[in-house]
């Protein structure tokens, strides 16, 4: 008994080092919550500060687990996995994370809420990085669960009746998918007694498990984590809390919570699909959600006149559009939805820098406001022509270099199985990327070909949010010319396949 | 008792909790209906981390579970609360400012 303690012990001992990242963001969790209990002046800038140095510091050490971690590790007793996927999903989510405390928060009215606001954002990249690391089925919950109660108050950051309403919403929906997740997780701890779900005798014993039981099981854990990515039969909740929350919240929302989604749902694939014995045609199942998301996303993007909501249905499409990585499902997939999500938080971000910040400066909310922009401020104007090529997936940005990475991987998939669902997909996907040209390109059109009263009031353009979104613009202009970088990193990232 | 028994507990209380939180209109009882889903689930993992002595990892995640409900049901009040403070209902069908 002591000895079985003390084995314990030292495993929880031996595993902090490896845990700094995450034990840096707890402690910035603490810190800004307590430093927010003072009444001090400037308090939003010394809150954001504050969350930005915590973020950047996470960022660091992730980074230094990436250039010196080069195996597998087993941690808290394998309740979390280490390895290189794990640490560059982890860097994709602090760097998202630090974008969007960058970004600030702009409700003047409101600037004593600050501290909880910065909190909740940390405690989401918590969770975040709690999934991408998860191998036990208790800690998938657990991180998912941190990162919705996180996201449910946070919609309501915008302190008002609607938000108040989606934040609602938000709720019910969130609360009844996972308990529908944790009901299914129950069912395949009946059928293996583990929850250890990337062990081989999990798996052995999965596949001993009768058909139709395990078939009720893995769709209800999948629901639970495709409702996190806002996939289609599951989006109902996204629209509504992507337009009544904060900017830089609905950012934010658009991706964190969504690619710590993609995160676990590449490692749940791999268990579920029983290496091709799953009485499931996951590939099916998924391309039928993609299909269904993509169009969901673009048709209703189409309809709408305000720059924020068209933003919001559009990055539904873009979950569908990852969705198709784990359709294909091979070693070059995973590697192409992880470039897809890369360089999608650069180009997410930068959309909704600039959208936030005209709608803040210049009064621009819906689209035909953009009416003659260009004659106002060329530069900003072009940036944001780039960014929204950049959405559609045209050449010269990273946007196109992504879809066709994802589209071709698609394609091998479909050549080396003769999967007839993969076909439909891609030439379904294919034409979708013709319809969001629609709606995308109708900004850049107001802009440039349509006279408005915007003439001559430029505000000024040194702020940090322009330095983000010139330096994010620029990335997504040389990861066109020179991916090479990028994909080095995530090649270098081996699953097991 | 066998196990059985507590597997056809935890279906009959899913089933009662799906069905609260589809039918039902207010807010309150929408939760409810998912505290019941949450506990078919620990009935689940308590019942069958009985078979298993050693680990009873089961039981662990069932305690998690009721520290995570009970912090949802905290954050899911408080933001009724707010709600109510707009609408002076809590019937979901009347809470409908933003159409989709």
């Amino acid at each position: 008994m002591e000895e079985g303690l003390h084995h314990k012990l030292t495993g929880i001992n031996s595993s902090l080092p490896y845990f700094l990242p995450e034990v840096i963001l707890v402690g910035g969790i603490i810190l800004i919550v307590f430093v927010g209990l003072f009444n001090i002046g400037k308090k939003e800038l010394l809150m954001r500060v504050l969350a930005a140095v915590m973020l950047a510091l996470v960022l660091y050490f992730d980074i230094r687990q990436w250039l010196h971690e080069d195996n597998v590790r087993q941690l808290f007793l394998d309740m979390v996995t280490l390895d290189r996927a794990a640490i560059l999903w982890k860097i994709l989510f602090g760097t998202g994370g630090l974008f969007t405390v960058l970004m600030g928060f702009k409700y003047r009215g409101w600037y004593d809420k600050s501290g909880e606001y910065y909190a909740l954002m940390l405690s989401v990249v918590f969770g975040a990085h709690l999934v991408a690391m998860a191998s036990n089925l208790l800690m998938i919950f657990i991180g998912i669960e941190v990162i919705s109660i996180s996201s449910y108050i946070l919609t309501t950051f915008s302190f008002n009746k609607n938000s108040t309403e989606a934040g609602l919403k938000y709720l019910l929906f969130g609360a009844a998918a996972s308990g529908v997740m944790i009901f299914g997780m129950s069912w395949l701890y009946a059928f293996t007694g583990s929850l250890a779900f990337t062990e081989q005798s999990f798996l052995e014993m999965l596949m001993k498990a009768d058909a139709l039981p395990l078939i009720i099981a893995s769709l209800f854990v999948t629901a639970g984590l495709l409702f996190k990515i806002s996939a289609a039969p599951m989006h109902i909740w996204a629209p509504d809390v992507y337009t009544s929350a904060p900017t830089p919240v609905v950012a934010f929302f658009s991706i964190v919570p969504k690619l710590a989604g993609f995160a676990i749902l590449v490692r749940w694939m791999l268990v579920i699909k029983l290496f091709g014995f799953s009485p499931v045609d996951w590939a099916a199942v998924l391309a039928v959600v993609a299909m269904l998301t993509i169009a969901i996303g673009n048709f209703s993007a189409l309809w709408q006149n305000n720059a924020k909501r068209m933003l919001a249905y559009s990055s539904i499409a873009h979950s569908g559009f990852l969705l198709i990585g784990l359709v294909a499902f091979s070693e070059l997939a995973i590697q192409s939805l992880l470039f897809y999500a890369a360089i999608y938080i650069l180009m997410n971000v930068a959309a909704f820098i600039y959208v936030s910040y005209l709608e803040r400066e210049y009064n621009i909310i819906n689209i035909k406001d953009y009416k003659g922009f260009v004659r106002t401020s060329p530069l900003i104007a072009t940036v944001l022509v780039v960014i929204m090529i950049s959405l559609t997936g045209l050449p010269p940005t990273a946007g196109f270099t992504a879809k066709l990475l994802i589209f071709s991987a698609l394609w091998d998939g479909y050549a080396a199985t003769d999967h007839t669902m993969m076909l439909y997909l891609l030439i379904f996907g294919l034409l979708n990327a013709v319809v969001s040209l629609f709606y995308y390109l109708k900004i850049p059109y107001f802009m440039i070909f349509k006279e408005g009263a915007h003439e001559g009031k430029a505000k000024k353009l040194y702020t940090i949010e322009n330095f983000l979104g010139f330096f994010m613009v620029l990335a997504l202009l040389i990861l066109f010319f020179k991916p090479d970088g990028l994909m080095r990193m995530i090649n270098s990232v081996s699953f097991a396949f | 008792m066998t196990i059985e028994n507590y597997f056809i507990l935890s279906a009959i209380l899913f089933c009662i909790g799906m069905a609260v939180v589809i039918t039902r209109k207010n807010a309150i009882v929408v939760l409810m209906g998912v505290e019941l889903i949450l506990n078919a689930a620990n009935v689940n993992f308590v019942a069958i981390s009985r078979l298993d002595n050693v680990q009873i990892e089961g039981q662990f995640f069932s305690l998690f579970v009721i520290v995570v409900a009970a912090a949802e049901a905290a954050v899911a009040l408080a933001i009724i609360l707010k709600v109510y403070k707009y609408y002076n209902t809590t019937n979901l069908n009347e809470i409908n400012q933003l159409k989709g």
